[in-house]
């Protein structure tokens, strides 16, 4: 097929030529022409599209649509009929949601802050200072990030009492590192490793010192490295449950997540349009600030410097 | 050919998935809260009830730490399962 199109003898014809050639160099010739491209790329690209977005297609609808509307059986479902803005507004005056958002923004940056910097250190000492019994700390860190919150939540609250933390954001603020800390110095040590070492022996001869290396010619090599673990940290720390639902117990100190569970389900009753109104705005923030970063966050997962 | 190649990180992902469903807790908990009649209770949220809403801490440590021994094993097998074998190496069979 993409000996007849090359006959014409146009750049273009070349140009298909030459992919062709790379395409048929992996094995994938079933991707040059155009039928085929649809069914074996777009047609599952679009299904995927379809799954992940109609989660919030169906969050929105319900926050638009009426009580009547979301209670009838008659009519479709998946379209709304007379929109309004009743639940966006009761979720926004008449409960604490903007103290909710605000908590959660609080907590999530300064704990993601927080462990980016206890874990830049942690991953570099490990991975570089080559202390005596370095590897185990390093295998005991990624040992302590699997202990789940499940599990640690009952002593931590006991310590949480015992410090007069309770019900305030310190407290979150101080807990979620238990988790971050493990991630990102597992996800750092990964990218340290990726940058060569030869730059770190340079700098040794031109006298440099280790905090001198670590400041001017890590930290700027490992920028990408960086910016996933933040985000990984505060996607984690932004949806951070149980902790959260344990700490916390007045309304204006809640998080997005906790405090959207426990206040607009009472009993029985579910008020889905707010319900979804909440989740719809507790989760946009980071789906917007996911997909600024998809590039980084790639390659912070697949190690990075090449030389 | 791939697929045994694969086995090491395949093991790691599945204990990674086994360890945080086995300890689950805001799914069970936005659902059913393990209603109906404590039904529908993992041991992450059987010990929340019984510690937090319960106010009994030391039951609910406990539940929690019966998970210890699950997990610990769902770590070895993973730990094992991460070593290259020497086949994967080029070396010959044993």
């Amino acid at each position: 097929m993409s000996e007849a199109k090359s006959s014409v003898g146009s750049i273009a014809g070349r140009k298909v030529r030459v992919r062709a050639e790379v395409i048929d160099s992996l094995g994938m010739n079933y991707l040059v022409s155009l039928p085929r491209r649809i069914v074996a790329v777009y047609l599952p690209l679009l299904v995927f599209v379809i799954v992940l977005l109609f989660p919030f297609y169906w969050m929105t609808i319900t926050a638009l649509k009426p009580d009547a509307e979301l209670l009838s059986r008659e009519g479709n479902p998946f379209w709304v009929m007379n929109p309004t803005l009743v639940h966006i507004k009761k979720l926004l005056f008449e409960t604490a949601y903007p103290d909710w958002l605000w908590n959660t923004i609080v907590v999530s940056v300064v704990s993601t802050f927080l462990s980016i910097f206890c874990s830049v250190l942690a991953a570099y000492a490990i991975e570089r200072l080559r202390f005596r019994g370095s590897r185990y700390v390093g295998m005991s860190i990624f040992l302590a990030y699997l202990v789940p919150p499940s599990i640690l939540f009952i002593p931590l609250a006991a310590m949480v009492y015992k410090l007069d933390l309770f019900d305030t954001r310190l407290a979150l603020i101080l807990t979620y590192p238990t988790f971050l800390i493990p991630f990102c110095t597992w996800l750092l040590m990964g990218y340290f490793k990726s940058i060569p070492i030869e730059l770190e022996e340079c700098a040794l001869i031109d006298g440099a010192s280790r905090l001198q290396i670590l400041i001017r010619i890590i930290l700027p090599l490992a920028v990408p490295g960086l910016i996933s673990a933040g985000i990984f940290a505060f996607t984690l720390s932004w949806n951070e449950f149980i902790y959260a639902l344990t700490f916390i117990s007045s309304s204006e100190v809640k998080t997005v997540p906790v405090g959207v569970v426990t206040e607009l389900v009472e009993g029985d009753v579910y008020h889905w349009g707010s319900l979804m109104a909440g989740a719809l705005f507790g989760s946009l923030p980071v789906a917007i600030l996911y997909s600024f970063f998809v590039e980084y966050y790639v390659s912070g997962l697949t190690g990075a410097v090449k030389e | 050919m791939t697929l045994p190649l694969l086995t090491p990180i395949i093991a790691v992902v599945m204990t990674f998935s086994v360890l945080f469903t086995f300890t689950d807790f805001q799914l069970i908990y936005v659902l059913t809260r393990g209603g109906p009649l404590n039904s529908t209770h993992l041991m992450a949220t059987l010990s929340f009830q019984r510690a937090i809403s319960g106010g009994s801490l030391g039951e609910g440590a406990a539940i929690a730490t019966a998970m210890v021994p699950f997990l610990l094993a769902a770590i070895l097998i993973s730990y094992f399962g991460l070593q290259r074998r020497a086949w994967q190496q080029g070396a010959a069979d044993q």
